[in-house]
């Protein structure tokens, strides 16, 4: 179980700590990726050390430059 | 109206029409725009026939089935032999969703804020309603 912080300065340390957390989070959420699924359903993330990952994410940059070269809807 | 998900200012009151739901059959040649319409983070879609060819007639439409076809057997060859009938691609620019069902495949490429779970709800919605 979590130690609860201790004293204003315990507390906003915690705190930055979590926004810091969240940041990287989302930091990660938002950078290339590539997952598969199987037929149950379940999500596998594909490492960028696999074989092919950087092809898959070649052709899926490709994709999304096809539409960049519209104009948004 | 189409769900905008990565909208969370939309407003909630706004009729509600789900084609998802909808059981009626649906021809190749519609499935991809039926796609756009059912999900505003989509840019684009593409319905690839089992032999490679695009499903409809719009425009990008052979260029992005060519590009589909490429991305799965990259995704295959990653997965050495593992099957795989869905998969998303997240760049910096943008994200891409497919699924593959009998040798047919519904590709999209959607805002990279788009949800995946709602994404691949309705490429499979969709992809079960075309007619083959």
């Amino acid at each position: 179980m979590r130690e609860q912080p201790r004293g204003p300065l315990g507390r906003a340390t915690a705190v930055a700590e979590g926004v810091a957390a969240a940041v990287r989070r989302r930091q990660r959420e938002r950078g290339p990726r590539v997952l598969t699924y199987d037929e149950a359903g379940r999500a596998r993330l594909l490492a960028p050390s696999a074989r092919g990952y950087d092809r898959v994410l070649e052709v899926a940059e490709r994709m999304v430059a096809v539409m960049d070269a519209e104009p948004r809807r | 109206m189409a769900r905008r998900y990565s909208d969370p200012s939309a407003p909630l009151a706004a009729p509600r029409h789900d084609p998802a739901v909808s059981a009626e059959p649906l021809s190749p040649e519609r499935a991809a725009a039926h796609l756009r319409d059912m999900a505003a983070d989509v840019r684009t879609a593409v319905l690839v026939r089992p032999d490679g060819r695009p499903a409809g007639r719009e425009e990008h439409a052979g260029e992005l089935a060519g590009l589909t076809g490429e991305l799965l057997d990259a995704v295959d060859g990653a997965l050495r032999g593992e099957r795989t009938d869905q998969v998303e691609a997240h760049t910096e620019r943008g994200s891409v969703y497919a699924v593959r069902r009998d040798g047919w495949t519904l590709a999209a490429v959607a805002r990279r804020s788009a949800l995946s779970s709602l994404m691949f709800c309705d490429l499979r919605a969709t992809l079960e309603r075309v007619e083959r």
